[in-house]
């Protein structure tokens, strides 16, 4: 069952809650899954996400509306090399940036069925101190051809916290975010762009009740999150 | 590719987006004037009328920041001030006196009616304090406070600082010995209801991961070290289910770095603003009432 947490009505409170999400989920990862399907070598593709975790707002449920802006191309036998930027995080005085190299395998000759693996590498850095951080990612996900490009898939994706410790030395409680998605791939009718709907939860097992920021999660723990994925091919494969 | 780096590049040096203008709630409920007992708008808690003040023991008047206007409210005799022990109660990040008049008003049955002089002020642009908030005027208008406590004659053994939610830091700032605004006074005593541990707590708290504050606030609230220089005993509320400033990480942190005589009371099913409600006003008061007569 989908919980909505209550809010107590005071509407600053809200304000601050889901400015703190918008701000710390914009810097933090929250993007849909990139190259479920691999590029073919030589291929090379633009790509805008948006959306983001489910947070309350003024009686409402909404994702918050971050964007990243990526390029991607593929490198052969599977591989495909990518990187994004993420614009909100900018917004709020932060260069974040992630590089990546996913790869797939497949079924058969008929590449019905694939796995694909993503290991990533995000790193953000503001400008009023020079504080950095870097966390690496594992995304793992199973996808299956519905249609002619078109694709379902599921998968995995891991964000690790380096950092042993957080604020004044206290313990840091958790190394390791695990999420979970779904989503579907789409072409459009000229084949030069698709797109790409996903459905993720976000820190599985997490509890988010005593967090200031108000996530939509089932139960008490994690958060939903909503994104889409525009993409446009630039150069098409050999 | 290199347009968009660049771009990104430069928006992020160039923001100046960050979360601190969302901590101060100042007027979600305007008011053109104070009207305390007649006022009718939302507040903090509701109390009885058996802790209505008289009307010769409500004293609203302005103090005078570096030319702004400051709206203090004092709940006592101003005939006996300087014999009198006085709290000092700094406000939470909402709205205004009106809001938080039920409050003065149960504090100042503390023991018995009108046994504590009670001060309270609106922080600069809260209520009708001309001024724009900020961390930095938190500090000095509390300091503006105590300056016009010592020249009532109140001395640093009569005073109490209590400092609720984002109140806190200006009570932890202006008991500790590091404060570069000038504290005319150093209270005997500190209590502490639902405080910050910091502005890194906070955020890392909404991150899960250990996310530098920076990312998204220039405040420098830091009640968790602090605390670590304050010698005053300590008197420490937090409610078990504060949903905003989660008892584990801010509350439990502050007080474990306190290393002086303290006190924490963690209130079951309380949660950041209920916990006088939810311990029940009498438990409560007893509680303040007890610390502050406490021989050390």
């Amino acid at each position: 069952m989908i919980k909505i947490k209550a809010e107590n009505g005071i509407p600053m409170r809200q304000m601050l809650r889901t400015s703190l999400a918008v701000t710390i989920l914009s810097i933090y990862a929250c993007s849909p899954t990139r190259y479920v399907v691999p590029l073919e070598k030589g291929e090379k593709e633009v790509t805008a996400h948006f959306g983001g975790p489910m947070v309350n707002f003024a009686g409402a449920s909404i994702p918050i509306p971050l964007t990243t802006v990526g390029y991607g191309q593929g490198l052969g036998n599977g591989f495909t090399a990518f990187g994004d930027l993420h614009i909100t995080a900018a917004t709020f005085g932060v260069f974040q940036t992630e590089l990546g190299l996913s790869k797939t395998w497949f079924n058969s000759e008929s590449k019905s069925w694939g796995f694909t693996a993503s290991p990533r590498l995000n790193f953000a850095m503001e400008f009023s101190e020079f504080r950095t951080k870097l966390w690496p990612q594992l995304d793992g996900t199973l996808f299956k051809q519905i249609g002619s490009d078109r694709y379902i898939y599921g998968g995995y994706s891991g964000w690790f916290e380096l950092a042993g410790t957080r604020a004044h030395g206290e313990p840091q409680p958790n190394q390791v975010l695990n999420n979970v998605h779904l989503g579907i791939l789409l072409p459009t009718k000229a084949r030069k762009y698709s797109y790409q709907f996903e459905l993720k939860y976000i820190a599985l097992g997490i509890d988010n009740q005593y967090m200031a920021p108000s996530y939509v999660s089932a139960g008490n723990s994690g958060a939903f999150g909503i994104y889409f994925n525009l993409k446009r091919k630039l150069t098409w494969g050999e | 590719m290199a347009l968009t780096v660049g771009f990104t590049f430069l928006l992020a040096l160039y923001s100046c987006f960050k979360l601190d203008n969302n901590l101060y709630n100042p007027n979600a409920n305007e008011i053109s004037e104070y009207r305390l007992n007649d006022y009718t708008g939302e507040v903090e808690i509701t109390v009885g009328d058996e802790y209505n003040i008289p009307v010769d023991n409500t004293h609203l008047f302005t103090l005078d920041n570096d030319g702004k206007a400051i709206y203090a409210l004092y709940v006592g005799n101003l005939n006996t001030i300087e014999s009198d022990t006085v709290i000092l109660y700094c406000h939470g990040n909402k709205d205004h006196l009106d809001f938080y008049w039920p409050r003065i008003k149960l504090l100042a049955n503390t023991g018995h009616k009108n046994r504590y002089g009670i001060l309270s002020i609106d922080y600069q642009g809260y209520g009708l304090s001309e001024g724009t908030p900020s961390e930095e005027n938190l500090y000095s208008d509390v300091a503006t406070a105590l300056n016009w406590l010592k020249d009532k004659g109140v001395s640093n053994d009569r005073l109490v600082l209590y400092g609720f939610s984002l109140g806190s830091a200006p009570a932890v700032y202006h008991s500790y010995g590091g404060s570069t605004i000038s504290s005319p006074l150093t209270a005997s005593k500190l209590i502490l209801e639902s405080p910050f541990a910091s502005a890194d707590v906070l955020v890392q708290d909404g991150a899960v991961i250990a996310m530098p504050k920076e990312f998204l606030t220039d405040l420098s609230i830091n009640n968790a070290e602090r605390i670590k220089d304050v010698s005053q005993p300590l008197l420490l509320f937090h409610g078990v289910s504060d949903d905003f400033l989660a008892m584990k990480t801010h509350g439990e942190l502050v007080y474990k770095n306190h290393t002086g005589d303290k006190k924490a009371l963690r209130i079951p099913d309380a949660k950041h603003d209920d916990v006088p409600f939810v311990m029940g006003y009498d438990d409560y008061l007893k509680e303040i009432h007890d610390f502050i007569v406490k021989k050390p």
